[in-house]
């Protein structure tokens, strides 16, 4: 038993919050190389970047600050302020369907008050003495504290102290505000995917098209040709070089599906030499087609494109474009293959338009691209469950869920996580303890024995609530998929080649429910190859929300408080009873659980699915009965041979 | 020595600027003069020095501290004086060694020097101290009022119960120690001569440590701050009583 299970299954606990924010500090000392500052004493900066005197040597490192709860023990030693009044939580909530889970939230309360300014002033012995608060000055000094890291360490004083009846959470700083008329700062820490809401992918790029790129250049027939050479028709360009560095094609007939580089043109004859011999040497049979393959960008945006690397991916109008490298402001590619990339339209295209970067996913596992999209907003992998999301990988998705899908429009990373998420049936959401982007498929898991939270050892009196969330229940779910291209009218139903769809009949009768409950998906991510996993989507949603699911609140003592969001636990209320009136034992998934050092309170999701279910026994295992941990499915009569309901294959 | 109730907030490192042997960083000395539990002076080496020159030669009888981890590290803490910065004039005033991080209080017979110093020997860590005063107690002549209790306790906390009844736990907050003091019979002249100078000087804005008990209850030690007044009611035979509240919560 680890010293915080001890400190928090005790009978008595004396709870202790600290907060701690890393703010941005100089490792510089002032006037001391490499700062190149020479101001005289009494006048140096705080070390901040808002003081700093010498900004082009300044090296940011950080100072954590450290606050702990008013009253609690001072860990001996150790510079914790006892400025933390107060912290209310508005945790995450992970609801199935949802998708994305809320954001959590923290708002904080401190108190201020004259302090010596030793911990934020490592000049103080040279000035006069400070004026203000530690507040007022913290905040003067430090402008820059948006997005900066902040943790929540809840845990519970022991003598002798330990850090590690503490429990970390981590946040970014969002707010910071006062002090106000009471001398209170409030602080709002959120949780990092709150970064998912601010940025854009892929990356706004803003260079337009300086010399207008037609969808080819010239077609007709050749006049004649050899193995370097073909002679245009007569009313190609008599002027010398003219095609020089385009693509010539032969489109039909003789040589067709040849296509070469055009070295050198003579304008008099229309004989354009190769840069490479054909393999069969066209003749007047042969349709060409000559196209660019460079376009041309306003002065000094061409860098822009470099911000995914190469082969870069650029929209022009619905046309996306494959960019094989930069010289300058010129983007080039190789082949007039790379227009009209992802099945998009070829097109021309004027001086007025803007070229987009795309960002561009080709047979990506979906945990991969959550990953990917989440790096985008800032969150490292250090902060994502790259573990835990590698196992839903083999466990559920696999190459049913891979993804290849061009983001060709700026939309935020929460939206695309979002739709991810709802299309996957799964949910996303931080959590604070483990400090991790986590992602979980929402089906039943695999058969196993999970803690009991019961009304006699665990709930806190008053507190069990259960719902049925008759809003959420479904009778036939439809995914649209397989957008005809990516820059399509996603609005429209007609841009989708492909649909799967599941009714429930039995629920929409009359001896039912006697409704339909409609969901539909129309899905950019998904395309041919995401058949099945579109059918995955409709049919377990309908399986596990044909009946309305029960939503229970409940809270807990900390004794009882060890797991989190995502977890499952089973619940024994006599609110929850089976046809006779007895309690019955529901596994609910835990979507809420906010911890406040006194209770817990949860929120939970029944987990209950159409019919019961298991993984597909492999090679070599018994026969049912003597076997039944795994997915026996049926004899010819729908039932097992002891009569029982027969699986179902999701 | 002390006798009666007392505030022990004079310190001889208001005198002048204290000069530490080492400190470590982020530990700075002036830490120790902020009475602030929670900002610390800690050395990176021992045996260890924190030396005050006030000017003049200058009184103490006691010294405090509050906040302190010489108990844990095993060390020895001294109070010295000296007339000349320690170069032939080194006199060990008062010294303990610890058994706890609890506060220390170190009365001593009143004497002057111009040097004061706390020296460090020992200790298996290095130790860190957060309020250290050397000073002269303001001792309040006169007792305290019936009703006075040092040991009471607040808990802020929580009780849960199960659905069924049953206890799961206590999560309890932290225990405040306030009380309103009443003193009898104190003379008009000292309450003019020695509690508002004090008052003006320290009390009404700083925290102090309240001594209830000097003689037999030493170790009973508050960090406390005064409340927004006192009063000075008149009572019988030309005497005063001196009433305040001192709140804080309890370091042991």
């Amino acid at each position: 038993m680890t010293v915080r299970d001890t400190a928090r299954t005790a009978m008595e606990r004396h709870y202790v919050e600290v907060l701690e924010i890393d703010l941005d500090r100089c490792t510089n000392t002032y006037g001391v190389a490499p700062c190149t500052a020479t101001g005289a004493a009494g006048t140096e900066c705080y070390n901040t970047f808002q003081t700093c005197q010498a900004k082009a040597a300044y090296n940011k490192g950080i100072h954590t600050y450290s606050f702990i709860t008013r009253g609690a023990p001072i860990p001996p030693g150790e510079l914790v302020r006892p400025y933390l009044d107060s912290s209310n939580t508005s945790p995450t909530v992970a609801n199935p369907g949802d998708g994305l889970a809320r954001r959590a939230s923290v708002s904080v309360k401190l108190v201020d008050e004259p302090d010596s300014d030793t911990e934020q002033d490592p000049y103080k012995a040279t000035r006069a003495p400070a004026q203000g608060t530690f507040w007022t000055r913290l905040i003067a000094r430090n402008r820059n504290y948006g997005g900066r890291a902040a943790r929540l360490r809840r845990g519970f004083a022991v003598t002798p102290w330990d850090w590690g009846t503490f429990q970390t959470e981590r946040y970014i700083i969002d707010s910071l505000a006062g002090p106000d008329k009471n001398g209170v700062v409030s602080m709002t820490l959120k949780d990092p995917i709150t970064l998912a809401d601010q940025v854009k992918v892929p990356i706004p790029t803003d260079g337009k098209v300086a010399v207008a790129l037609p969808d080819y250049e010239r077609r007709g027939y050749a006049q004649s040709g050899t193995l370097s050479t073909i002679v245009l028709d007569t009313k190609a360009s008599a002027v010398d070089g003219y095609y020089v560095g385009m693509a010539v094609r032969i489109d039909d007939q003789t040589a067709a599906g040849e296509e070469r580089i055009i070295s050198a043109y003579v304008g008099a004859t229309r004989e354009a030499t190769v840069s490479v011999n054909w393999s069969v040497a066209p003749d007047s049979t042969s349709l060409f087609s000559i196209h660019h393959l460079q376009v041309s960008v306003t002065a000094g945006k061409g860098a822009q494109y470099d911000v995914y690397g190469y082969p870069a991916y650029v929209r022009l109008g619905d046309e996306i474009i494959r960019i094989t490298s930069r010289s300058g402001d010129t983007l080039l590619w190789d082949t007039s293959a790379d227009r009209a990339q992802f099945n998009t339209p070829l097109a021309s295209h004027n001086t007025s338009e803007t070229l987009q970067a795309c960002k561009t996913f080709s047979d990506t596992p979906i945990t991969d691209v959550v990953i990917a999209l989440a790096n985008e907003a800032g969150i490292s992998n250090t902060y994502i469950d790259t573990v835990g999301l590698a196992d839903q990988e083999t466990t559920w998705y696999g190459t049913d869920y891979h993804i290849t899908v061009a983001l060709s429009a700026p939309d935020t990373v929460s939206n695309y996580l979002k739709e991810l998420a709802i299309e996957s049936s799964s949910i996303i959401w931080w959590s604070p303890i483990d400090q991790k982007l986590k992602m979980m498929a929402v089906v039943p898991n695999a058969p196993s024995t999970v803690p009991l939270l019961s009304e006699e050892a665990s709930i806190i009196e008053g507190s069990f609530d259960v719902q049925r969330l008759d809003d959420q229940r479904l009778t036939m779910t439809a995914m649209a998929y397989n957008l005809i291209y990516p820059t399509a009218d996603r609005k429209k139903p007609s841009s989708f080649l492909s649909a799967e769809m599941f009714i429930d009949a039995d629920a929409e009768s009359a001896n039912e429910y006697g409704d339909q409950r409609v969901n539909v998906i129309y899905s950019r991510w998904f395309g041919a190859a995401n058949a099945q996993a579109a059918a995955n989507l409709a049919g377990r949603t309908i399986n596990a929300r044909r009946n309305a699911p029960l939503g229970l609140k409940f809270k807990i003592d900390p004794k009882d408080a060890n797991f989190d969001v995502g977890a499952l636990r089973d619940v024994l209320s006599n609110k929850i009873t089976d046809v006779t009136g007895a309690p019955v034992t529901m596994r609910v998934l835990i979507t809420r659980y906010d911890d406040n050092g006194r209770f817990v309170n949860i929120e939970a999701r029944s987990t209950d699915f159409g019919r019961r279910w298991a993984f597909i026994a492999p090679d070599g295992t018994p026969d049912y009965p003597a076997d039944s941990s795994y997915a026996h499915i049926c004899l010819d009569t729908g039932l097992m041979g002891d009569g029982t309901e027969g699986y179902l294959i999701i | 020595m002390m006798n009666f109730p007392s505030l022990c907030y004079d310190n001889r490192f208001d005198d002048g600027t204290p000069v530490a042997s080492t400190t470590a960083t982020g530990y700075s000395v002036s830490n120790l003069q902020d009475w602030r539990a929670y900002t610390w002076w800690k050395p990176t080496a021992l045996p260890a020095t924190v030396t005050v020159d006030c000017g003049a030669a200058k009184t103490a009888d006691y010294a405090v501290i509050v906040g302190h981890t010489l108990g844990t590290s095993g060390a020895t803490l001294e109070v010295r004086g000296s007339t000349d910065n320690f170069v032939a004039s080194d006199v060990l005033v008062a010294t303990i060694t610890p058994t706890s991080d609890n506060p220390i209080l170190l009365q001593f017979a009143s004497t002057s020097y111009r040097y004061w110093r706390y020296k460090i020997t020992g200790g298996a860590t290095m130790p860190a101290m957060a309020v250290a005063a050397i000073g002269t107690a303001l001792e309040i002549p006169g007792d305290l009022a019936e009703g006075f209790d040092p040991l009471t306790r607040t808990v802020q906390g929580t009780i849960n119960k199960s659905v069924q009844g049953h206890p799961l736990g206590r999560v309890f907050d932290y225990e405040a120690w306030s009380q309103d003091l009443n003193f009898g019979v104190i003379t008009w002249d000292w309450l003019r001569a020695s509690f508002i100078p004090a008052w003006k000087g320290h009390l009404r804005g700083s925290p102090c440590v309240f001594i209830w008990d000097p003689v037999s209850h030493s170790d009973e030690l508050y960090l406390v701050t005064l409340g927004d007044n006192f009063k000075t009611p008149h009572s019988a035979g030309g005497y005063a009583n001196l009433q305040f509240t001192v709140s804080g919560v309890h370091t042991s």
